[in-house]
C-alpha cells in the first residue's frame, strides 16, 4: 500500500522549510506548487553521522521543472529543504514503504531549537527535563517526578540548557596541598602522598578546623559548578564540604554538603555549586584528634550556561503536572473544589451522576460538559459510580489527554502531561546572571493557557528570567523559558514557535488563553524592567472571556504590541484600568469592537502613551457605565479627531458624575467640548487639553 | 526532604528580626524572607510582610501552625544552639504576632484583611509618566 506525506503547504513556507524523513523503502519525491527555478535539495544520512547530497551535483532536485519529481531507491534517512518559493508550495513523498516524517515531531524541533540556541548567545529552562531541575539552590537534590507521592517539589536550581549542559576543564589539579584554617583552635594536616586528612590538635567545635584549597582565578561567583568528590576512611569526622564563605558565626551563607549526606552516599557525591568564594573547604570535626580520612578525589568543572536560582526556600517555584481539580478519581467520591470565575470541562463514567452546586449548578451524566463556573468553591456531589472524573480549566487550544488520573494532591498521573513551573504569584522568583552586553532578542514563555512571544532584553549581572524582579507581575506557569540574543529570521521563529507549542501540547493553529479570566498584571514591568520588553506578538490571544485587564502591558515604555487587534474585551470585562499606562510606542488603537457594557474602571487606560494619537472608538464608551476616567488621556498625542470622538461616545452614555482626563495632544473642538458641557451639567469633572 | 507548606505573615516591624532569627537557622535559605509588604484597607504603608512556600518539615514542626501549639522550647534550643541572642520571652512573644498556618498565601491575605498592593495604586497616581 502507498504511503503519502505530503508537507503541507502554509503562508509562512513560503520562506522555505526542512524536514527530516525516514524512508525504509524507495521513495518518490514531488512537488505541487513550485514555479521554474524553484527547488528542493535532498540529504541522505550517511554512515559517519553526517548528511551528504543526495541527487546530482548541484545537490537540486527541480521540482519546479519537467520532471517535478524523482525516484529515489534507496532506504535510508533523508534531509529535504524546500527553497524559497513565490507562492505556498508543497513537497508528497510517496512510498510503497514506511516513511516517518520528522518535522514537527518533539525530537526535531527539539533539535533545531538547539541549533538555534548553540548558533546565538540564549538561555534555554526546561521544566519538562527533570535533570536540569534541583529542589535546593546548591544542586544536592534533584527533583522528583510530581505526582509521584510527595509534594509538588520546589525548585531551587534550573540549569540552563543553552549551551548543553556543556562541562568546563577540570579546574582541580594534582598534587595539590591545603592549608589549615581555625577560628576555634584546632589544627588538621592533609597529606599529599597518601591523601590523608588528619587532626593534629582540637578546637571548640565540631566544624572546625578546616583544610582549605585557594583557587584564585578559577572560580567565578556568577557561574555554576559541579562538583564531584570521593571520600574514604573516617568519614565520621567530616563535618562539610562546599565552595562557600562562612559567616563569622559558623552558618553558611549558602551552598555546601553536609558530611552526612556524604557519608549516606557512601563517600562518593556530586553536587553544583556557586561559589561565593574561590577556595573549596573542607570542614571537619575538631573536637579530637583523629587521622584516617582520605581524599580519593575531588573534581570541579564549570557547568557553562546561565542558570536560575532561588536560594531562599519559600520564594522557590513548584514544579507540577496537576491539570485534574478532582482527587480519588478512578472511583470518584462527594468532595469540593476551588474555582476560578472561567469554564471548566468535566468529564466522566460510569452509570452514576454528579451534582454541582457552589460555583456552578446542575446535575450531569457519563460524557463531557462544559461548565461555567465562578469563584469560590465547587461542590460534585456524586450519586452511584463515577469513573474516571477530570474537571479542568477548558483549553480549546489544548491537546492533552482527556483523562487525568489522581489519587490526591501528591499522587497523580503525568504521562502525556507537560510539567511545568508554578508560582504563588506573592513571593516566587529566580535569579540568573546574564553575561556582560545583557541578552536581546527573541524571548518565549510558555505557560499551560498558551505561549507568548516577543523580543526583550535581558540586563547583565543579575536578572530575573521568569518575568523581573516583581514576584507578583508575569505569567504563573511556565512550561519553557527561552531567551535569545538574536531576532530569528521568519523560518527560525516559526521553528521556534512550534517547538514551545508542541512541548506544551498546545495546537498553533487555535487561539490561546481562551479561559484566563484575569490578564492583571499579565505584562506589566517593573520599575527595574520598563524598557526591557521590545515588542510582544499578541495575535494567538483569545481575550473573550477576561474580566479583568488591569494593567495587562503596565509600564512598559519600549513596548510594540503586534496583534493588538486579537485584543478583545467583551460584556465580560469589568476593569480596564491603566492596561496600556506608560506604553510610550502605542500611537493607535481601534476600540471600536469593544464591549465596554459592564466595566466600571478605566482609569489610567492610556496614561502616559506619549505616542498615542489616534483612538478609533466607534461607540464603544456609547452604553459604559463606568464614570472613572480618572487620567485616563493623560499624557497623550490624541488627536483632535479621536478626542472628540471619545469625549462624544462617553457623552452619549448619559451617566453622571464621573472624572475625565485628558493632557497633551489637541484640544478638543467645539464638537467636543460641546460634549463637555452637556458631561458637566452632570456632574462630570473633565479636564483637557487647551483648558476648556 | 520533607518539605512543608506555610504561608507566613509577619507584622511589618517584625520582618527583620524574623529573618535575621531563620537566617541564623538556615542561612541564606532564609536571606527572602518577609520582603513581599503586605496593606491594610485605607493604609498606603506596608503594614506586614508574607512569604509563602514550603520550609523544611524540620522547622515547620516546631512553629505554630493553624492550631498547632509548635513547640517554642525546641525552637529557642535550636536558637540558642546557634547562639542567637533571644529569650524564651521575646521568642513566644514574636511568634504571638506571626500568623503562620497551611492555606495558600491569597486565602491567608483575605482572611487578615490584607493585599498585596497599597489601596492607591501606582497607576491611580497622577501624571507620573513623564
Amino acid at each position: 500500500m502507498a504511503i503519502t506525506v505530503i508537507i503541507e503547504p502554509t503562508e509562512s513556507q513560503v520562506f522555505g522549510l526542512e524536514t527530516q524523513f525516514e524512508a525504509s523503502g524507495p521513495f518518490v519525491l514531488y512537488g505541487d506548487g513550485f514555479a521554474e527555478g524553484e527547488w528542493c535539495s535532498l540529504d541522505r544520512l550517511g554512515p559517519s553521522g553526517t548528511y551528504i547530497r543526495a541527487c546530482n551535483e548541484k545537490g537540486v532536485i527541480k521540482l519546479g521543472a519537467n520532471p517535478n519529481m524523482i525516484y529515489v531507491d534507496a532506504p535510508g534517512s533523508y534531509r529535504l529543504h524546500k527553497s524559497r518559493t513565490s507562492i505556498a508550495a508543497s513537497v508528497g513523498i510517496q512510498s510503497p514503504d514506511a516513511l516517518e516524517l520528522f518535522v514537527d515531531t518533539d525530537e526535531y524541533l527539539e533539535l533545531k531549537v538547539a541549533e538555534l540556541l548553540a548558533a546565538n548567545t540564549g538561555i534555554w529552562y526546561d521544566p519538562q527535563d527533570l535533570t536540569t531541575l534541583f529542589q535546593d539552590a546548591q544542586g544536592t537534590l534533584p527533583v522528583y517526578r510530581p505526582g509521584s507521592g510527595q509534594v509538588d517539589p520546589p525548585v531551587g536550581l534550573m540549569l540552563d540548557k543553552s549551551e548543553g549542559l556543556e562541562l568546563g576543564p577540570e579546574l582541580w589539579s594534582e598534587p595539590f596541598s591545603m592549608s589549615s584554617w581555625s577560628e576555634s583552635g584546632g589544627e588538621a594536616v592533609y597529606n599529599t602522598t597518601t591523601r590523608e586528612i588528619s587532626v593534629i590538635s582540637t578546637s571548640t567545635s565540631a566544624i572546625m578546623p578546616r583544610l582549605t584549597r585557594l583557587l584564585p582565578g578559577l572560580l567565578d561567583t556568577s557561574k555554576f559548578y559541579r562538583i564531584h568528590v570521593k571520600f574514604s576512611g573516617y568519614m565520621d569526622k567530616l563535618a562539610l564540604i562546599n565552595l562557600q564563605r562562612n559567616h563569622a558565626d559558623g552558618v553558611f551563607s549558602s551552598g555546601g554538603v553536609m558530611g552526612d549526606v556524604i557519608r549516606a552516599a557512601g563517600g562518593e557525591f556530586e553536587w553544583i555549586g556557586k561559589p561565593a568564594d574561590t577556595a573549596l573547604c573542607i570542614f571537619l570535626d575538631g573536637t579530637t584528634t583523629w587521622d584516617g580520612l582520605f581524599i580519593e578525589s575531588i573534581s570541579i568543572r564549570e557547568i557553562k550556561g546561565y542558570h536560575a536560582y532561588q536560594p531562599t526556600t519559600t520564594a522557590r517555584p513548584t514544579l507540577s503536572g496537576r491539570y485534574n481539580l478532582l482527587t480519588a478519581t478512578e472511583t470518584l467520591s462527594t468532595q469540593s473544589v476551588t474555582t476560578e470565575a472561567t469554564t471548566y470541562t468535566l468529564s466522566f463514567s460510569g452509570e452514576g451522576t454528579v451534582t454541582l452546586s457552589g460555583t456552578a449548578t446542575g446535575t450531569y451524566s457519563a460524557g463531557t460538559h462544559t461548565i461555567t463556573c465562578t469563584a469560590g468553591t465547587l461542590t460534585c456531589t456524586v450519586d452511584g459510580t463515577v469513573t474516571e472524573a477530570d474537571l479542568r480549566v477548558k483549553r480549546d487550544g489544548s491537546d492533552l489527554p482527556a483523562y487525568q488520573a489522581v489519587v490526591d494532591a501528591n499522587n497523580y498521573d503525568t504521562e502525556g502531561f507537560p510539567l511545568f513551573l508554578k508560582r504563588d504569584m506573592v513571593d516566587d522568583n529566580m535569579l540568573c546572571q546574564v553575561p556582560e552586553g545583557g541578552i536581546t532578542g527573541a524571548f518565549s514563555i510558555g505557560t499551560v493557557d498558551g505561549p507568548v512571544f516577543g523580543t526583550r532584553a535581558l540586563p547583565a549581572g543579575e536578572a530575573y528570567p521568569l518575568w523581573n524582579d516583581n514576584a507578583t507581575f508575569g505569567p504563573s506557569t511556565y512550561t519553557q523559558l527561552i531567551n535569545l540574543n538574536n531576532v530569528l529570521a521568519s523560518g527560525d521563529q516559526e521553528v521556534f514557535e512550534r517547538f514551545v507549542y508542541s512541548r506544551a501540547k498546545q495546537l498553533i493553529d487555535v487561539d490561546q488563553f481562551g479561559e484566563v479570566p484575569f490578564f492583571m498584571d499579565f505584562f506589566r514591568s517593573s520599575v527595574n524592567y520598563e524598557t526591557a520588553l521590545l515588542t510582544l506578538d499578541i495575535s494567538n490571544f483569545d481575550t473573550r472571556n477576561a474580566r479583568v485587564f488591569s494593567q495587562m502591558f503596565y509600564n512598559n515604555r519600549n513596548l510594540v504590541i503586534y496583534g493588538i487587534n486579537a485584543l478583545e474585551v467583551t460584556s465580560k470585562a469589568t476593569i480596564i484600568n491603566a492596561i496600556f499606562f506608560n506604553n510610550q510606542k502605542l500611537t493607535t488603537i481601534d476600540i471600536s469592537g469593544w464591549d465596554l457594557s459592564s466595566v466600571i474602571n478605566a482609569s489610567n487606560v492610556s496614561n502616559g502613551c506619549s505616542g498615542l494619537t489616534d483612538v478609533i472608538v466607534g461607540t464603544a464608551f456609547d452604553n459604559t457605565p463606568c464614570t472613572n476616567f480618572t487620567n485616563a488621556f493623560l499624557n497623550t498625542n490624541l488627536s483632535q479627531a479621536s478626542i472628540d470622538k471619545i469625549l462624544i461616545s462617553i457623552n452619549n452614555a448619559g451617566t453622571s458624575n464621573g472624572t475625565f482626563n485628558q493632557s497633551g495632544g489637541s484640544a478638543p473642538s467645539a464638537a467636543g467640548e460641546a460634549a463637555i458641557t452637556a458631561m458637566r451639567s452632570r456632574g462630570w469633572t473633565v479636564t483637557v487639553t487647551g483648558g476648556f | 526532604m520533607n518539605w512543608q507548606h506555610r504561608t507566613i505573615i509577619v507584622p511589618i516591624d517584625l520582618a527583620e528580626p524574623a529573618r535575621d532569627a531563620c537566617m541564623a537557622l538556615t542561612g541564606s535559605a532564609s536571606e527572602g524572607l518577609f520582603t513581599t509588604p503586605l496593606y491594610t484597607e485605607g493604609n498606603p504603608e506596608p503594614t506586614h510582610a508574607i512569604s509563602s512556600g514550603y520550609i523544611a518539615g524540620e522547622f515547620a514542626d516546631l512553629l505554630p501552625c493553624g492550631d498547632q501549639p509548635g513547640n517554642i522550647e525546641a525552637l529557642l534550643a535550636v536558637l540558642e544552639g546557634v547562639e542567637f541572642p533571644i529569650t524564651i520571652d521575646e521568642l513566644a512573644g514574636m511568634l504571638a504576632m506571626i500568623d503562620i498556618s497551611e492555606e495558600e498565601p491569597y486565602a491567608a491575605m483575605a482572611r487578615l484583611g490584607l493585599s498585596l498592593a497599597p489601596p492607591q495604586a501606582p497607576d491611580e497616581a497622577e501624571g507620573w509618566p513623564e
